[in-house]
């Protein structure tokens, strides 16, 4: 009988009932919260639903799935990790060496299609445009007393791109990891609500019903010609960003290529679905109450929001300086889709533009910056970290 | 505050970003001269089309046909892809008039300027762009 009580008494010394704390019960509610906007909603589920399960696991005591503790120290003690950390402090490793982000990159360049930017090579000065926004983002969170590398990893919300989001804050400001990727991956989300209104509010209807040129075909040899020449440029003037780059144009050379169809197949699918489950519950671990419950993190969605905003504008504005300059050829609505959510952004674009012209479709021409904006956004990403890493 | 420190940051990343972005355009623009094989198809003159399409006769009819209406070339000495085009649309243009009960008489066809997606084309991108 006593055994029994013991054991009764030790799993109730365990139990949430008796660890848990008021702190640990809002952040499961935050997660439930999460889980319902990616079921319900389908906000960005692929990734949403990931980190909403490693957020609940890792905010449930006692489990010792997650101890941020092993990961403060600047140089990790990794044996330490492997003999007494948690399932998700083990998928962690694969977030703090930098190998899921820059896997994710490589899926991502086995399914981008260089094409649109290759054919108008102008759409390279609309995606740099938009990265003012991030700038401007980065000068208001130093403003509001953020160090450089937490201003620079809360900036780089703006880039809309979730792999160099985590591949940056990972290095600059790992405690900051959860709320800037839930932040960043709900206003991916959110961007058919938070762009088209200041489409319309940049543009006028005659420059929103712009009709522009049939793009030129690109050849084999120019697609492949385009990521070994991005990689090595990019790779000599800011070796930091090599790693992001060169997965991405790495993996578009094997798509391009032709003559790797399986690995592209895999890479596309399997390795990025894998990659996808590893590094959303990894990401979404480190949002522990400690971390996620203070006035930081409503100020990251607050400052997140306005790099989304900025990033759109300074983009439009960009476009309607083409628009001015090129002759009226440039609808200035594609310049928003320099954010780098990829299809999203370019279906906006179309979505706007057929509002005012039902006949006008600028798809294409909007995966232009698109695609320019993944290059510029991983080159300041690398920048940042160069400056402040 | 370091502000001065702020803003050589901003200025030195914009301005690394669009070097580095203007250096591939430029660079892409040799290419596309270089390797680039395709080329926009070539637009067929008005005034060609004018002088082609007043070569084509449409028969007159009274009647419903009950076969799709026939578009005779006035002269066969006349070779090449645009005729046929022309024919086709012209003879598609014929069976929808004499369908409605209408009668028109086509004396010439005008290709817009710039690029206009066909229905077809129009068709497939708004199905998979919605």
């Amino acid at each position: 009988m006593q055994v029994f009580i013991d054991s009764i008494k030790g799993l109730w010394e365990k139990s949430f009932f008796t660890n848990g704390s008021i702190l640990d019960l809002i952040m499961l509610v935050i997660s439930l919260l999460l889980i319902y906007l990616a079921v319900a909603k389908k906000y960005e589920p692929l990734l949403l639903l990931p980190i909403a399960a490693g957020m609940l696991l890792t905010n449930i005591p006692g489990a010792n799935m997650f101890n941020p503790e092993f990961f403060a120290d600047e140089k990790v003690n990794f044996s330490l990790v492997l003999s007494e950390g948690g399932f998700l402090d083990i998928l962690y490793i694969g977030v703090k060496l930098q190998i899921f982000p820059l896997l994710v990159f490589f899926g991502v360049g086995c399914i981008t299609d260089f094409g649109p930017l290759i054919a108008n090579p102008s759409s390279f000065l609309l995606g740099a445009a938009a990265q003012a926004g991030i700038f401007l983002t980065f000068i208001g969170a130093y403003a509001l007393g953020f160090p450089f590398n937490e201003a620079a990893s809360i900036a780089i919300i703006g880039s809309s791109d979730g792999p160099t989001t985590i591949w940056l804050t990972s290095k600059l400001a790992p405690e900051m990891l959860g709320g800037i990727a839930i932040a960043a991956y709900s206003y991916m989300a959110l961007i058919p609500v938070i762009q088209p209104p200041i489409m319309r509010a940049l543009t006028t209807r005659k420059e929103r019903a712009v009709r522009m040129d049939r793009l030129r075909p690109v050849s084999r040899k120019e697609k492949i010609f385009f990521p070994i020449i991005v990689t090595v440029l990019v790779g000599f003037i800011v070796p930091d960003a090599l790693g992001l780059v060169g997965m991405l144009m790495l993996g578009n050379l094997f798509k391009e290529s032709g003559v790797v169809e399986r690995l592209v197949k895999t890479s596309q699918n399997e390795l990025m679905n894998i990659i996808i489950i590893m590094l959303g519950m990894s990401v979404g671990a480190t949002a522990k109450a400690e971390s996620f419950l203070n006035a930081k993190t409503l100020m990251i969605v607050g400052l997140g929001l306005s790099a989304f905003v900025l990033s759109t504008a300074s983009g439009i504005l960009f476009g309607k300086l083409m628009y001015i300059i090129g002759g009226k050829k440039t609808n200035p609505l594609i310049g928003s889709a320099g954010v780098s959510a990829l299809p999203m952004a370019a279906r906006v674009v179309q979505k706007v533009g057929q509002e005012t012209d039902p006949g006008n479709h600028l798809l294409m021409h909007a995966m232009g910056p698109t695609v320019s904006a993944i290059i510029g956004s991983t080159v300041v990403a690398g920048i940042m970290f160069g400056l402040f890493g | 505050m370091d502000w001065y420190f702020v803003f050589s940051v901003v200025a030195t990343g914009l301005s690394v970003v669009f070097l580095i972005l203007l250096v591939l355009i430029i660079i892409l623009m040799f290419m596309g001269r270089i390797l680039s094989t395709g080329k926009r198809p070539a637009r067929i003159k008005t005034r060609r089309i004018k002088e082609l399409s007043s070569q084509i006769i449409i028969p007159k009819s009274g009647t419903i046909p009950q076969t799709p209406p026939q578009v005779f070339l006035k002269s066969h000495n006349v070779e090449g892809d645009e005729l046929q085009i022309i024919a086709v649309i012209t003879a598609v243009i014929a069976a929808y008039n004499e369908k409605t009960g209408k009668k028109h008489k086509i004396i010439g066809i005008q290709k817009r300027e710039g690029y206009v997606r066909s229905a077809w084309g129009n068709a497939g991108v708004s199905e998979n762009t919605r």
